[in-house]
C-alpha cells in the first residue's frame, strides 16, 4: 500500500487536498486511542507532502529561476529590501535605518584575506546594532556568514569558535544555523584544520630539538632508513599509540590534510607498529621442533617408550623454548644497539619484499637468531638422512615466515584468522551447561564407568 | 467531570469546562490566580496561596516557593523539619487547587488535565504525573503549556492559520508554531528554555540592588527572610515599571531603610541579557518547523511575563509585527487545559478538534562509531529526532562490537550533541545476548514517545526472539514506586488549614508581614489594626468580623500605597 493509498488520493494530488484528507481520516485515527493506525497515516501524510511540495517546487524553478539557488550576494541587504516594520502604536520599537558599518561586502573581503581580527570587531558590532533585530535580518545575516566561512580558505578553528559564540551557534542545544550536513562539513574542516596545525607545530618542534614532536616527526619527515629504524627502536608504547591515532586519522578521516600542507604520510606506517604478539612464532617453534625431536627419537637407537617419548619431548621443548625466547630478548637488545649497521646490511643483502625500507625482517635482529633453531634441528636429526636437510631448512625457513607474519602489522594472517575462529567456537560452546550440576554428575559417572571397565580388562 | 490546571511557577489556575466556555474557577479567597506556595501554618497544618505568600517572608522555613524549577532533581526543600521533594510542594498545591475546584464545582474531582512547559524533559513530566497522583488526582493527560494556550486560542479561530505560540511564564520560556486546517491543530515545532522566567528578572533586579548599594552595607542578603523580601520588591518594581518611568526599589530592615531609584531604560539595561536568551528558542523553532517569518499569521503572548512592555516591544521588533493581545495571557493556558480535559472526555458542545504535538528534543542512544579499525564510543545515535509529531514509535538497529560479546549496555540520552558527554542521560538498558561474532547479534531498538511525553525502550533481538523493556533505574529525578507510595501516605496524614477560615487568616499573615515591614509610627498603626481584627476574631461574631475585614483591608491598600 503506498502512502497515496492511505490517504485514499492519486499522486498528483495537491497540498491541500493532502491536507484534507488527512484531516478527515485523522478524526477516525486519533493519535490517542490508535497510535500505530495513526503513525502509518502521519507517515503518508508527511511523504505525500514532501513530494507534493517538491514537485510545487521543481516546476515553479524550471518555469522561473533556474539559476536562483546559487550565490547568495550582498546585494540583498539594500535597507529598500529589507523586511518593512510596523510600527506599533508606542512608536517604541527601535528602528534602525540603516545597516552598520562596516558594510558587508568589506567583511567579506576581510574573511576571505584571513584578517580574523577584524572581521570578529565587524561582527559584534553588526551584532549590537538594532538593525539585525528582526529575524529575517537576522537569519539572511547568518546565511551570508556561512556562505562566506563555505568559501574563505583561510580561518582557523578558533575564528570559527569566536564566530559561534557571537552568533550563538551551538551544537549541544541543537542551535544551528543550517542542515546537518552542512554545519557537519564545516565542523570537519575545523577538526583537519586543528589537526594540521598539530602536525606543523610538532614538526617544528622536531626541527628545534629532535626531542619533542618525534611522533609526527616519524610519520612525516623524510630520513634515511637508519634514522627511521633508530627512532623508532626509540618509542614507548605511548609513542606508538599516538603514531598509530595520527596514522589512522590521516587515513580514514582526513585524507586532504597531507596534501595541504605538502607533506607525504609514510606509506607503510603499519609495518612500522610494533608486532602486537609473537605467538605464531612461539607455537611453531615448539611444534616444529618437538616434532623433529620425536621423530628422531623414534628413529633413532634409543630406548623405544612410545607414552614417555610424547609427552615429556614436547614439555622439554616447551622449557627449551622460554630458555630460548630469554636468550633472543638478550640477543634483541644487542641487536637494536647495532640497529645502523643492521639496517645498512639488510638493505643490501635481503630482499625488498622483507627489508620493508627497514620496518620488517632485519639480518642481524631476525634473520641471524633464526638460524640457531636451524642448527639445533639439524643436530637433533643428523641420524636420519633424510631427515638431515628437510629439518633445519623448514625450520629455518618456517621461523622466518612466522617473525614475517607478526611484523606486518594490521594484516590479519590466515592462521590469526583461524585462531580467531576457533576461539569464537570455542566461546560459543554451552559452557553455562557445565554449570548444572546435574551434567557434572552424569560426566563423573562416566568417567569413573570407564576407568573400572579398563581396569577390569586389564585384570581380565 | 475533568479539570484542567495550569501549574504555574509563579501562580496557578484551574479552569473547567461548562457546557459552552472554558471557566477559571476561584479559589477559597474569590482570586482567580493561586500564588504557587505552600507551607504550614502554626499549626503545622497545610496553608496554599495567597496566605502562605504573606507569610513566605515572616516564615521563611515554613513556606516553600519556586519548586516547579527542581522538578525532575532530586532536590530536597526543608519545611518545618521534614525535607520535601518537589512533586510533593507541588502535590500540597494540587491538593488545595482540587479542594477549590470541588467547591466552586460542588462536585467531587478525581481526573485532571496538567499543563507542563513544551520543553519538560522525561524526568519532568515523570514528576509532574507523580505529584498529581500525590494529590490524589488521576492525571489523564499532560498538555504542553504553548498548546494549551493555542488550543484556547484556536477555539475562536475559524480559518486556517499558523501562529507562533511565545509562552514566557515565571520559570520557564517555550515557543511553539502550530498550524490550524480543516479541524486539525498541528504543533509544528516547539523549543524553550526551561530556567528563563519572570522569576530570572527579579532575580537580576535584585542583583543589580545588591550591587549598586553595595553588599557590605546591606544586611546579609542571603537570609531567608531578607531574600524573600527582597524577591517580593524587586516583582513590585519590575511590575510598576511596565506603567511609570521611574520606580523605586526599597528595602526596610531593622529599622533602617535602602532605597533606589530605578527608570525604565534602567531595567532594560538590566534584563538585556535575559532578553538576549530569548532568542535562540525562536529561530530554533522557526528553523525546524521551516517556516519563514513572514509565513506566520499571528504571534501570541502568553505567560503574566509577557505583559512587560519591554518584552512585547522586543516580540514586536523580532517579528516586525504588533503580537496578538486578545487573550489574556495569565489564564490561556487554564482555559485550554480545560478545554483538552473536555476533549479527552468527548465533550459532545465542542467541535471536534484533533491536536497532535511533538516532542521536542531528540532522544537516542550511545553508540561507538568506526574510525579505522578502531571504535570510538560516546556518539550519539538518534532514534526520534527532535519536532516529530506523537505519538510515535521508531527504530534503528545497532550490533555488537566485540566478539562473544555477553551483554549490551544501551545508555540512553535526550539532547543534541553529537556526542552523549553533551546530553542528558535519561537511563541505561542492560541486554544479555548469545555469544556470536561481533556484529553478527543486532538489536532492534525502539523507541515510543507517546502522547503524554513519556518514553518507552524496547529493544529486540531478532536472534532469539527476546523483548526488553526499559525501567530507568537510579535517576535521581524520579520516584521509585514505593517511594510514592511512603510519600503519598505522609502528605495524607498532613491536615489542611480549614477553608472557612482562610480569608481571616490571609488578613491576618499580611499583617504580620506588613508589621515586620514598616517601622516606627507605621508599625504601631498596623499592630493596633492587628489587635483590634484579633478581638474581632474573638468575639466570633460572623458579621462583626466581616465589617472588621473589610475596614482593615481598605485601611491597608491605603496604607501601602504611600509605602
Amino acid at each position: 500500500m503506498s502512502h497515496w493509498q492511505v490517504l485514499g488520493l492519486t499522486p498528483d494530488a495537491d497540498e491541500r487536498s493532502i491536507k484534507r484528507a488527512y484531516a478527515r481520516l485523522l478524526k477516525i485515527h486519533r493519535p490517542d486511542e490508535n497510535p500505530n493506525e495513526f503513525q502509518r497515516l502521519r507517515e503518508a501524510y508527511e511523504a505525500s507532502l514532501a513530494e507534493a511540495r517538491w514537485r510545487a517546487q521543481t516546476d515553479e524553478e524550471v518555469v522561473y529561476a533556474p539559476l536562483a539557488a546559487s550565490a547568495p550576494t550582498v546585494e540583498r541587504y539594500r535597507p529598500e529590501a529589507g523586511p518593512t516594520l510596523v510600527i506599533p502604536q508606542h512608536g517604541e520599537i527601535p528602528t534602525a535605518i540603516s545597516p552598520p558599518e562596516p558594510s558587508l561586502g568589506r567583511m567579506k573581503q576581510w574573511l576571505a584575506k584571513g584578517k580574523d581580527r577584524q572581521v570578529m570587531d565587524a561582527l559584534r558590532l553588526w551584532l549590537v546594532s538594532d538593525w539585525l533585530l528582526p529575524f529575517e535580518r537576522r537569519q539572511q545575516f547568518e546565511q551570508n556568514i556561512l556562505d562566506w566561512l563555505e568559501s574563505a580558505e583561510g580561518w582557523s578553528p578558533a575564528f570559527f569558535d569566536g564566530v559561534c559564540q557571537v552568533l550563538g551557534w551551538d551544537e549541544a542545544q541543537g542551535n544551528l544555523p543550517c542542515e546537518y550536513w552542512r554545519w557537519d562539513r564545516l565542523i570537519r574542516r575545523c577538526e583537519a584544520q586543528a589537526l594540521a596545525e598539530t602536525i606543523l607545530g610538532d614538526l617544528a618542534r622536531f626541527d628545534d630539538d629532535k626531542v619533542r614532536g618525534q611522533v609526527a616527526a616519524m610519520l612525516f619527515k623524510p630520513m634515511t632508513d637508519q634514522r627511521r629504524r633508530e627512532m623508532a627502536d626509540g618509542f614507548s608504547s605511548l609513542d606508538w599509540q599516538r603514531f598509530a591515532e595520527l596514522a589512522q586519522a590521516i587515513k580514514y578521516q582526513y585524507p586532504e590534510v597531507p596534501q595541504r600542507l605538502g607533506l607525504q604520510p609514510l606509506d607503510n606506517w603499519r609495518d612500522w607498529l610494533p608486532p602486537t604478539s609473537y605467538r605464531g612464532v612461539y607455537l611453531f617453534l615448539w611444534l616444529a621442533l618437538s616434532a623433529v625431536l620425536v621423530i628422531s627419537v623414534f628413529t633413532g637407537l634409543m630406548r623405544k617408550d612410545w607414552l614417555g617419548t610424547s609427552v615429556l619431548m614436547p614439555l622439554m621443548m616447551l622449557v627449551l623454548n622460554w630458555i630460548g625466547m630469554k636468550a633472543y630478548q638478550v640477543w634483541a637488545m644487542v641487536a637494536v644497539a647495532a640497529g645502523r649497521l643492521d639496517v645498512l646490511l639488510s638493505r643490501l643483502l635481503l630482499p625488498h619484499r622483507w627489508y620493508r625500507q627497514g620496518a620488517g625482517l632485519l639480518l642481524l635482529r631476525h634473520i641471524l637468531p633464526s638460524a640457531v633453531p636451524a642448527a639445533l634441528a639439524c643436530a637433533w636429526s643428523s641420524h636420519v638422512p633424510w631427515l638431515r636437510w628437510v629439518s633445519p631448512l623448514a625450520v629455518f625457513l618456517g621461523t622466518i615466515y612466522f617473525t614475517n607474519e607478526a611484523l606486518s602489522g594490521g594484516k590479519v594472517s590466515i592462521w590469526a584468522r583461524a585462531l580467531r575462529g576457533l576461539k569464537l567456537g570455542i566461546g560459543r560452546l554451552p559452557w553455562h551447561m557445565l554449570k548444572r550440576e546435574g551434567l557434572l554428575a552424569v560426566i563423573a559417572v562416566a568417567v569413573m564407568a570407564a576407568t573400572v571397565y579398563f581396569r577390569m580388562k586389564v585384570v581380565v | 467531570m475533568i479539570i484542567g490546571i495550569d501549574l504555574g511557577t509563579t501562580n496557578s489556575l484551574v479552569a473547567a469546562w461548562d457546557g459552552e466556555h472554558a471557566r477559571l474557577l476561584p479559589n477559597a479567597l474569590g482570586n482567580l490566580l493561586t500564588p504557587s506556595i505552600v507551607g504550614l501554618d502554626d499549626h503545622g497544618q497545610l496553608i496554599a496561596g495567597d496566605i502562605a505568600r504573606e507569610r513566605l517572608h515572616t516564615h521563611p522555613q515554613l513556606t516553600a516557593s519556586l519548586f516547579k524549577r527542581y522538578m525532575g532533581s532530586a532536590r530536597e526543600t526543608l519545611l518545618g523539619g521534614r525535607v520535601y521533594r518537589a512533586e510533593e510542594l507541588s502535590a500540597m498545591l494540587l491538593r488545595s487547587l482540587k479542594a477549590d475546584a470541588e467547591r466552586a464545582l460542588g462536585e467531587p474531582v478525581h481526573e485532571a488535565v496538567i499543563s507542563v512547559p513544551a520543553y519538560f524533559s522525561d524526568a519532568q513530566r515523570k514528576a509532574t504525573r507523580i505529584a498529581g497522583e500525590l494529590a490524589g488526582l488521576k492525571i489523564e493527560k499532560l498538555i504542553n503549556e504553548p498548546t494549551a494556550a493555542a488550543l484556547a486560542y484556536g477555539l475562536q479561530e475559524r480559518n486556517e492559520t499558523t501562529f507562533l505560540v511565545f509562552d514566557l511564564g515565571g520559570g520557564t520560556f517555550d515557543v511553539s508554531i502550530l498550524e490550524l486546517f480543516e479541524g486539525v491543530m498541528e504543533v509544528r515545532a516547539s523549543a524553550g528554555d526551561n530556567f528563563l522566567g519572570g522569576e530570572d528578572f527579579d532575580d537580576r533586579l535584585v542583583e543589580h540592588f545588591i550591587a549598586r548599594i553595595g553588599a557590605a552595607d546591606l544586611p546579609d542578603t542571603t537570609h531567608p527572610a531578607t531574600a524573600q523580601r527582597l524577591r517580593r520588591e524587586a516583582q513590585r518594581v519590575r511590575h510598576a515599571l511596565g506603567q511609570a518611568q521611574v520606580a523605586r526599589f526599597i528595602l526596610r530592615e531593622q529599622a533602617r531603610e535602602w532605597s533606589l531609584e530605578l527608570t525604565q531604560s534602567d531595567l532594560a539595561d538590566i534584563v538585556q541579557p535575559l532578553l538576549d536568551r530569548l532568542r535562540a528558542p525562536i529561530e530554533r523553532a522557526l528553523r525546524d518547523a521551516r517556516i519563514k517569518v513572514a509565513d506566520l499569521d499571528e504571534i501570541l503572548l502568553v505567560g503574566g511575563t509577557t505583559r512587560m512592555p519591554l518584552v512585547r516591544k522586543l516580540v514586536a521588533t523580532l517579528f516586525g509585527r504588533i503580537p496578538a493581545m486578545q487573550l489574556n495571557p495569565d489564564e490561556v493556558v487554564a482555559q485550554g487545559a480545560a478545554i483538552q480535559a473536555a476533549l479527552q472526555a468527548r465533550h459532545a458542545s465542542l467541535e471536534e478538534v484533533v491536536l497532535t504535538d511533538v516532542c521536542p528534543y531528540t532522544l537516542g542512544i550511545e553508540t561507538a562509531v568506526q574510525l579505522g579499525t578502531d571504535y570510538q564510543s560516546g556518539h550519539y545515535l538518534p532514534i526520534i529526532e527532535r519536532n516529530t509529531v506523537v505519538p510515535v514509535s521508531r527504530s534503528r538497529n545497532v550490533s555488537t562490537l566485540s566478539d562473544n560479546q555477553k551483554v549490551v549496555r544501551l545508555g540512553i540520552y535526550q539532547g543534541e550533541s553529537r556526542l552523549v558527554a553533551n546530553n542528558i542521560f535519561l537511563g541505561e538498558l542492560e541486554i544479555p545476548v548469545p555469544p556470536r561474532k561481533a556484529g553478527e547479534v543486532t538489536l532492534d531498538v525502539r523507541f515510543t514517545y507517546d502522547n503524554n511525553g513519556l518514553l518507552e525502550a524496547q529493544v529486540h533481538l531478532p536472534i532469539n526472539g527476546e523483548t526488553r523493556r526499559l525501567v530507568i533505574e537510579n535517576n535521581p529525578g524520579v520516584l521509585a514506586p514505593e517511594e510514592i507510595a511512603e510519600r503519598l501516605a505522609a502528605l495524607e496524614a498532613l491536615k489542611v488549614h480549614p477553608r472557612d477560615q482562610q480569608i481571616n487568616t490571609l488578613l491576618l499573615a499580611r499583617l504580620d508581614r506588613l508589621y515586620q515591614e514598616s517601622l516606627g509610627d507605621g508599625r504601631q498603626y498596623i499592630a493596633g489594626l492587628a489587635n483590634h481584627f484579633q478581638q474581632m476574631l474573638d468575639t466570633q461574631d460572623e458579621r462583626r468580623i466581616r465589617e472588621a475585614r473589610s475596614d482593615i483591608t481598605q485601611r491597608l491598600a491605603h496604607f501601602e500605597q504611600e509605602g
